[in-house]
């Protein structure tokens, strides 16, 4: 049985047009897509903030909506808790008030106990401020904190990390990290970041111009050219875990199964397992391990599969895990490269970026 | 719209009303202009109206209480012929230098009417003691001769002091004869003349003519008609056999021997007022008053308001410009239009009125609570602009989320919304308030002018401002009206743009 069965038809009155099916069984769903594309709609459809023209949601064997026979359940009877991107917390109430806030009103939710979310979430010194006196990232756990204190069934996070600058969304991307493990409540999150999805998210629907192109896994689903012809923030992100990480004459070295990734100076020391993300244009590919070069970093792998998008060609090598390059379509030929073939990454300390 | 465009439209007005006033040939032709007591105005117009036709000389006639004209005289407007309702008034004028000639013109009595549909046999004045009778209309009875008639002969009777309570004061002894014809009073003391008039069926009682002073109305030349011979002419006219005749069938009776003036009388010397803190207890009931019905006009019109106010700034639905429209229109339409579509409704008659009698017994009309319905009702836009603009400045986001949180839509507004829109419902809430204790037009309506019942500060100035030298009274309420009125609005602004520092982030 899926945890969420999703279909629903919606046309707004600007022409645009929703019609979007899924069914995820995943604790951590991300719904990923370029602005635009219907996420934040699609979450105002499941928490029940927007009734959609046709279409039948069920939460489990819950029905939240289904317009055919007429049931569309208030937000406040669905169990769905929200954190909204700008957070939206009360300003007229202390942290404290914020969080007690679900609490107060849960009736017949699960209960989730007060002090282990402050405790998880950090928020002890937080309690008797305003939420004006709080930074973003302090609000973004306050939020987190709140729906979680409603007893929600279901979590749904609307770009959790978007207004937050680059280390912040590092250290609260390891507190979500904590809600899905302590609390196991399932969590939906809508993002424009492929990192993220690499990251937090078991299951991936991938949405463009209000239709779900494609969903999986994430390297099942960011392998398709879609998400692969996106540019800039939205494009195609490396992101691989490391299992451990020393320190050898004053350098941090990670370990990617049996082989060694150099990484760049940390001002913090790094602790494993941690995160390193780069871009696919930033990986150089050779077919033989050739010596002599400054580059620091050589991984050894095998093609995977071969996605020619726009101008450039995706290439995704197994190295233990899956890595994309960019190359130009000509190198794909000099190079022999097809699936299967042998290949070197070569990948320069200072374009990894080390998500602690 | 450019700009020229819009100065076209802004001048348009101005330059139709210029042109008119240009094009009006009768402007500058000196017309005759004859004040007439208000009991006297069907009978005058018809003279007048012959007057014209024979001597083609135009006459404009200015009717109300005696005690307004007299005032409008005295502060400079032109009268050139003066038709008083009692001799005090003419007295006073020609105390005053503006008479140049006089005599006493007419006769009247005062009579009892009372509605047709009154559960009391009324035969004599005693009965209007009945407590059935909750109010009976007359005019103004320190100012308005017809008023003063009425509490002298009520006086003699030894009724007054019984009946004082319930006397609903009109500013005119027409607007006595309306309140019975209307069923707002059970009853009423009207003069005989008016009694004819009525048009719905009225008991007449009559009353000894020896319980007042002999009713006379004496006709006026005033100063500076003088040596006008078309104002002499109509003067002279007054008192010819034809205008004799009309005066004789409108009920009057037509005197021809010229009574010297008698000048030394009824009035009271200006009130000994006993003074606490400033203000006389008669201003002390007044302002309590005044803020027993601004406190309770502001409160009942709150939740109302809230309501109103949510539904506008959150809601949207077919024929909302309606609700927009009914809402706003006490704000634009003239108080006493107000008052006069609740006298309407509210009357024992009326369609709020007389279920309100039948069901639950209540006589709203005249009583205290008719001041608060006015206030509330011309105050209730005011308080809705306010507290709708406060909810529009928070995100409905906010609310959105306190829904997924598990609060219902009621409980969100009573935890989300309210507290955040509070200080705007507070701002909202005082200027209501400063606007019912300013309240004037709708309350004369509804709720007459009775003392110590319904006279609050604006009402109590406006009755002591038609006494005989009341204007140097009323001073110490009108600058106490003008403390309060600023106070509250002081508040109201503070409220307002006083925003708690952690809510503006």
């Amino acid at each position: 049985m899926s945890l969420l069965s999703f279909q629903c038809r919606h046309r707004y009155r600007g022409g645009f047009d929703l019609d979007v099916r899924f069914e995820l069984s995943d604790p951590v769903t991300s719904l990923f897509g370029p602005s635009g594309s219907g996420k934040t709609s699609l979450l105002g459809i499941i928490a029940g903030f927007l009734r959609p023209d046709a279409g039948r949601v069920l939460l489990g064997e819950r029905v939240l909506l289904d317009t055919q026979q007429g049931i569309c359940l208030r937000p406040e009877q669905r169990k769905i808790g929200v954190v909204f991107q700008d957070h939206l917390l009360f300003p007229h109430l202390k942290v404290e008030a914020n969080l007690r806030y679900g609490q107060r009103h849960r009736r017949g939710r699960r209960s989730i106990e007060m002090d282990r979310v402050v405790d998880v979430m950090e928020l002890g010194s937080l309690l008797d401020r305003y939420p004006s006196n709080l930074s973003g990232g302090e609000r973004q756990r306050v939020a987190i904190g709140r729906a979680l204190l409603s007893g929600p069934e279901l979590l749904l996070m609307d770009e959790p990390l978007a207004s937050l600058d680059a280390s912040l969304k590092v250290r609260i991307l390891a507190y979500l990290e904590r809600v899905v493990d302590e609390w196991n409540v399932p969590t939906i999150f809508v993002t424009h970041s492929q990192a993220e999805v690499r990251r937090l998210a078991d299951w991936v629907v991938i949405l463009q111009q209000g239709r779900s192109v494609a969903a999986g896994t994430p390297d099942d689903a960011l392998s398709r050219p879609e998400p692969l012809a996106l540019k800039n923030s939205m494009g195609p992100a490396n992101l691989l875990r490391l299992d451990e990480i020393e320190v050898r004459g004053g350098h941090a070295v990670g370990r990617l199964g049996t082989q060694e990734l150099h990484l760049p100076a940390s001002e913090t020391p790094l602790t494993a397992p941690s995160y390193v993300q780069f871009l696919p244009s930033d990986v150089t590919l050779s077919r033989h391990d050739a010596p002599g070069l400054s580059t620091r970093n050589h991984l050894q792998g095998r093609v995977r599969q071969l996605v020619s998008v726009a101008e450039a060609v995706f290439v995704a090598i197994d190295i233990g895990q899956i890595l994309w390059a960019e190359v130009a379509p000509e190198a794909v030929s000099e190079l022999e490269l097809a699936v299967d073939s042998p290949v070197v990454c070569l990948l320069k300390v200072h374009s990894l970026h080390v998500l602690d | 719209m450019n700009k020229a465009t819009t100065g076209i439209l802004l001048l348009a007005p101005l330059v139709l009303i210029v042109g008119c006033g240009r094009s009006d040939p009768e402007a500058d032709a000196p017309d005759v202009v004859v004040f007439a007591a208000a009991s006297t105005t069907d009978a005058v117009k018809r003279v007048a109206c012959r007057f014209e036709k024979q001597q083609g000389i135009t006459v404009r006639t200015n009717f109300a209480a005696t005690s307004t004209l007299a005032q409008q005289v005295t502060n400079g407007a032109g009268a050139d012929v003066f038709i008083s309702a009692d001799r005090a008034w003419a007295d006073r004028l020609e105390r005053n230098g503006l008479v140049a000639r006089r005599c006493d013109l007419l006769g009247n009595q005062i009579v009892i009417i009372v509605a047709a549909d009154c559960p009391v046999e009324v035969t004599r004045a005693e009965d209007l003691l009945d407590p059935r009778i909750t109010h009976v209309a007359i005019a103004d009875p320190h100012a308005v001769p017809a008023g003063i008639y009425a509490r002298e002969a009520l006086q003699k009777l030894g009724l007054w002091e019984q009946l004082s309570p319930k006397a609903v004061a009109s500013s005119n002894v027409r607007q006595a004869l309306d309140y019975v014809e209307t069923g707002a009073a059970e009853a009423g003391i009207v003069y005989a003349t008016d009694a004819v008039l009525a048009r719905s069926a009225v008991v007449r009682v009559e009353l000894d003519a020896d319980l007042t002073e002999p009713i006379r109305y004496p006709l006026l030349l005033m100063k500076e008609a003088e040596g006008n011979a078309d104002a002499e002419a109509l003067y002279a006219y007054f008192q010819e056999s034809e205008a004799a005749e009309v005066f004789r069938q409108h009920g009057f009776r037509v005197l021809d021997e010229t009574v010297a003036s008698d000048a030394s009388r009824r009035y009271p010397a200006a009130k000994q007022r006993p003074t606490f803190f400033l203000l006389s207890s008669a201003e002390w009931v007044a302002l309590r008053l005044s803020f027993q019905v601004a406190v309770c006009a502001a409160l009942a019109g709150l939740p109302i308001a809230l309501a109103v106010a949510y539904l506008l700034a959150r809601a949207s639905f077919p024929g909302k410009w309606v609700l927009e429209a009914v809402v706003n229109a006490p704000l634009v339409l003239p108080p006493v239009v107000t008052g006069y579509l609740l006298l309407i409704l509210l009357a024992p008659r009326g369609p709020i009125g007389s279920v309100l009698g039948d069901v639950f017994g209540v006589k709203i009309v005249f009583t205290w609570w008719a001041a608060v319905v006015a206030s509330a009702v011309v105050s209730f836009p005011l308080m809705v602009r306010a507290i709708r603009l406060a909810f529009e400045a928070i995100d409905p986001r906010l609310e959105m989320a306190a829904r997924s949180l598990g609060a219902s839509r009621l409980a969100t507004f009573f935890s989300v919304t309210l507290p955040l829109a509070r200080r705007g419902v507070i701002a909202g809430w005082m200027l209501a308030f400063a606007r019912s204790l300013g309240e004037f037009g709708a309350t004369i309506m509804v709720a007459g002018n009775i003392e110590g019942y319904t006279n609050t500060i604006p009402l109590q100035i406006y009755s002591m401002s038609s006494e005989p030298g009341g204007m140097g009274q009323c001073w110490r309420l009108v600058v106490l009206s003008i403390i309060l009125a600023c106070g509250a609005l002081a508040v109201s602004e503070l409220l307002a743009r006083r925003q708690n520092r952690h809510e503006s982030a």
